[in-house]
């Protein structure tokens, strides 16, 4: 595989629930509970998962816009280095203990490439990434018209150019006046739109084009990764294609990596070329997408598979309807988090918490009984290719 | 019976628009469709096609100002819900011509449209937050909701009730109860007793059952008159929706323009505040309970003394299902009832339609912009876009077969989770101010097929097939491009 972009090792967000009169705390909201994530060059990994499930707050860690409790992100790191410390940081936590160990703490608050702790880092890898939010009236100013918006990532980032200085940094340059016009004007018509449309306000705009002005900010300073956090959950259908095509694109020229975060699997579907599926602020389930959806493995993926409506009235499944709500993430179920909820539970389940393992070539899931289902799916539907694999 | 055969709903020429100040939006231009009783149609299109507007036009709640319903007819049966509602204006015009402040006229003016809402045809809204008061139990709200438009068939279930309940207080008098009670007695006593579930402890509530009849047994005859007048009503309602002559209906209309004066609601807020209801609060409160079971919430009995913002998403969609389910409507408008929720829950509430569909035969409008939800639930579908039907089909039919340039380009921008190889097509442009709609065919801008014709004539809608009908210039016959 390609290079490595971003590698996140034991990323823990706990959001504190403050309650009474002196505002003690009362508890955490286990947000994102121990993720490893790892991004490739120019990929698009796909984050799927309930709302509540952390997604879009695993979205925001990866980015360094909010701290996290523990954790340590690392930005084109050495391979060998990398798995060095994976190993070691799976070591510390193979007991399954909820709580942090101190030694564990320790190793990833220490080491000295993790841009969490870094400020020199810190500042080279933001102007690196960028964000697109879910939302594209809240996320423009009202009172900035499109071309100071535009701008603004550029005057305060500048945009890279060839090369790099002595400490690793990318040299960037500030663009003024008409070289900043024209700039702005070549990105802006690659979106789609027109010079008319610099001089107005967001509010004059449709869905399909503020999301567009976005797009178009956060592209303006050739970022290297850019979080799309349900970019067409507010769009309809016909704009959804528009946008989703724009992307592809995007990412064809520019060779930017995406982490696209959404709730519609057949967007992922459609766009991404990995794809995590998280539960309740674990990835229960990781592998390719075109892997992951002819044998998904976790019940809660098979459950979210079948539940997606296919527009055909003639497409016939079985249909697997989960019951109850996802539980708090205040309060999560002990093991398997899952266990509330699924078919396959037994008393293991609500005892003991899976790890991530490897079933097939580059497929994690975490679930107890994987093996088992993967057998008994490929028994049932009789496919070849899961039986020539041994597992 | 043929309860299922025939139309429930047919609407026609339909025409609402709104005045603002930069003009007028012409949000609905002529929709026509029919629903058939017991079937599901799917209405589908973009944002600001005008699919909740027809939601809103049918349950008259457009708000005015500035909406408007131009002309058109709505029609229920046998009774055209416009004309209808101008009649009885005019009755009450004619008897005081005086009356010429806007909200008296609209008081009159909604008290019968206050009948067929939520009793012939209720509404699930988009958002379940929204929907529901936050200030109010989950209870009292189904309460109010039964209160208003089934208060014949909770008077009934009351007086059958109260005489098994004055047996059973001659059985106490006898020695006391028994455990075991034998025949008739103790299988309506079984009855209540499910009924009761979980609104009082074991022991308990017999002796809490015979105080509330025995205090039902003193206002007895208050009840029995209340039951009479209530049935009386309602048969006048029921026989509006008939066959009935002009005549018959301007009488019935006025009879029931009396009934406007008394407020319902006033009364009903009055009788909650209370702190022991009436025999009619406390039986719509079990009858509460049991609608929330049959919408499959777990541990109902708690849900009943919430507050909305206590409840997940999914659950309060449930309970605003059950509040329009609460008087068995003939006609069910869902206006994406399932958008601000997740997949796994989406996929309950939509089996939860199909069961309520199934057993009850509830026609359903099924508003949405998923062609996915569409193709799962519905027998038909109807293709809006910019304030016009553009084409109505079978679901089968428009799935495979679509003929409309709208409703092809629609099928290919969704991305398949069951063909992902397949390209997915652009419609170009965007949706058209209502303001200054296209002239012609309104698609015209955005259409690949677009001729001359297209940006003078207004397509006519001609039917290419049995039940599949489209509004486009390529299939009017002679000029085929």
């Amino acid at each position: 595989m390609s290079e490595i972009l971003l590698k996140g090792i034991g990323i823990r967000k706990y959001f504190p629930i403050r309650g009474g009169v002196s505002g003690r705390t009362l508890g955490y909201v286990h947000a994102v509970d121990d993720v490893n994530i790892t991004i490739y060059k120019g990929e698009t990994i796909g984050v799927v998962g309930e709302s509540g499930c952390g997604k879009t707050t695993l979205g925001r860690v990866v980015l360094d816009l909010i701290d996290p409790t523990t954790g340590a992100l690392f930005y084109k790191p050495n391979e060998s280095e990398m798995s060095q410390l994976e190993q070691l940081y799976s070591e510390l936590t193979s007991g399954g203990a909820r709580e942090l160990k101190k030694e564990e703490k320790k190793i990833l608050n220490t080491t000295k490439d993790n841009i969490y702790k870094s400020r020199r880092k810190k500042k080279d890898f933001r102007s690196r990434v960028q964000i697109v939010f879910q939302d594209p009236v809240s996320s423009l100013d009202p009172r900035m018209l499109i071309k100071d918006v535009i701008f603004e990532p550029i005057k305060i980032n500048g945009i890279p150019v060839e090369g790099e200085d002595d400490n690793g940094k990318q040299k960037r340059v500030r663009l003024r006046g008409d070289a900043a016009t024209k700039y702005i004007l070549d990105i802006v018509t690659e979106m789609g739109l027109n010079e008319d449309h610099l001089f107005r306000f967001p509010h004059e705009f449709s869905g399909g084009q503020r999301q567009r002005i976005a797009i178009a900010r956060a592209i303006a300073v050739k970022p290297e990764f850019i979080v799309l956090d349900e970019p067409t959950s507010a769009l309809d259908v016909s704009v959804q294609a528009q946008i989703l095509s724009l992307l592809k694109n995007l990412q064809q020229k520019y060779n930017v990596a995406y982490m696209f975060i959404t709730h519609n699997l057949a967007v992922i579907r459609a766009v991404s070329t990995r794809v995590i599926v998280m539960y309740l602020g674990k990835i229960v389930e990781e592998a390719l997408t075109d892997e992951l959806f002819e044998y998904p493995i976790h019940p809660y993926t098979q459950a979210l598979i079948s539940a997606i409506p296919v527009p055909d009235p003639n497409f016939k499944r079985s249909r697997i309807v989960l019951s109850g709500d996802v539980p708090s993430p205040a309060n999560p179920p002990s093991g398997c988090r899952f266990h509330t909820r699924c078919r396959f539970a037994k008393e293991i389940c609500s005892t003991e918490e899976p790890k991530l393992k490897e079933i097939r070539t580059g497929h994690v899931v975490a679930c107890h009984f994987a093996e088992d289902i993967l057998k008994t799916e490929s028994e049932r539907t009789g496919i070849k290719k899961i039986s020539e694999i041994a597992i | 019976m043929n309860k299922l055969v025939g139309e429930a709903l047919v609407v026609k020429d339909l025409k609402t628009q709104f005045f603002i100040y930069d003009g007028v939006v012409k949000a609905l231009e002529d929709v026509s469709f029919i629903l058939k009783k017991g079937e599901v149609l799917g209405i589908v299109g973009e944002t600001g096609c005008g699919k909740s507007v027809t939601a809103y036009s049918i349950m008259r709640l457009i708000p005015d100002p500035p909406g408007r319903i131009i002309s058109g007819q709505i029609k229920m049966g046998d009774y055209d819900l416009i004309k209808g509602m101008d009649q009885e204006v005019d009755i009450i015009l004619k008897k005081r011509p005086k009356i010429r402040h806007h909200n008296k006229m609209i008081k009159k003016n909604e008290y019968l449209y206050n009948k067929i809402r939520g009793r012939y045809i209720s509404m699930i809204f988009q958002e379940p937050m929204a929907a529901l008061n936050p200030v109010f139990t989950v209870e009292d709200q189904i309460v109010e909701s039964l209160y208003l438009h089934s208060k014949t068939k909770i008077l009934r279930v009351i007086k059958s009730a109260s005489e098994h309940i004055s047996d059973l207080q001659s059985f106490k008098d006898k020695g006391g109860i028994t455990s075991e009670l034998s025949g008739e007695v103790g299988v309506e006593l079984q009855k209540i007793k499910i009924q009761k579930k979980g609104f009082e402890s074991e022991g308990k509530h017999l002796e809490m059952l015979i105080d509330e009849a025995t205090k039902y047994l003193a206002k007895k005859n208050k009840y029995d008159e209340m039951l009479k007048e209530s049935i009386e009503v309602d048969s006048l309602e029921d026989s509006l929706f008939g066959n009935i002559g002009e005549e018959e209906r301007a009488r019935i209309l006025k009879v029931l323009s009396k009934e406007a004066k008394k407020s319902h609601l006033t009364r009903l807020t009055k009788r909650l505040k209370k702190r022991n209801p009436d025999p009619v609060i406390s039986e719509a409160r079990r009858e509460a309970f049991g609608l929330l079971e049959s919408v499959n919430i777990p541990n109902a009995f708690q849900i009943l003394k919430n507050y909305p913002h206590e409840l997940s998403g999914g659950m309060l969609q449930r309970v605003v299902i059950a509040i329009a389910l609460s008087n068995d409507p003939q006609i069910l408008i869902a206006d994406e009832p399932t958008t601000a929720l997740d997949v796994t829950i989406q996929a309950q509430i939509l089996e939860l339609l199909r069961d309520l569909r199934k057993n009850r035969g509830t026609s359903i409008i099924l508003i949405t912009h998923d062609l996915g939800v569409i193709a799962e639930m519905c027998d038909r579908v109807a293709v809006m876009y910019a304030g016009n039907v553009v084409e109505t089909a079978p679901a089968i039919e428009l799935f495979h077969n679509p003929k409309h340039p709208y409703t092809i380009g629609l099928l290919q921008s969704i991305p398949r989770i069951d063909d992902p190889t397949k390209k997915l097509n652009i419609i170009r442009g965007t949706v058209p101010n209502l303001i200054k709609p296209p002239t012609g065919c309104r698609f015209n801008p955005r259409c690949q097929f677009a001729f001359d014709k297209c940006t003078v004539e207004i397509p006519p809608t001609i039917e290419t097939s049995e039940g599949h009908t489209v509004a486009c210039h390529l299939f009017s016959g002679k000029e085929v491009r």
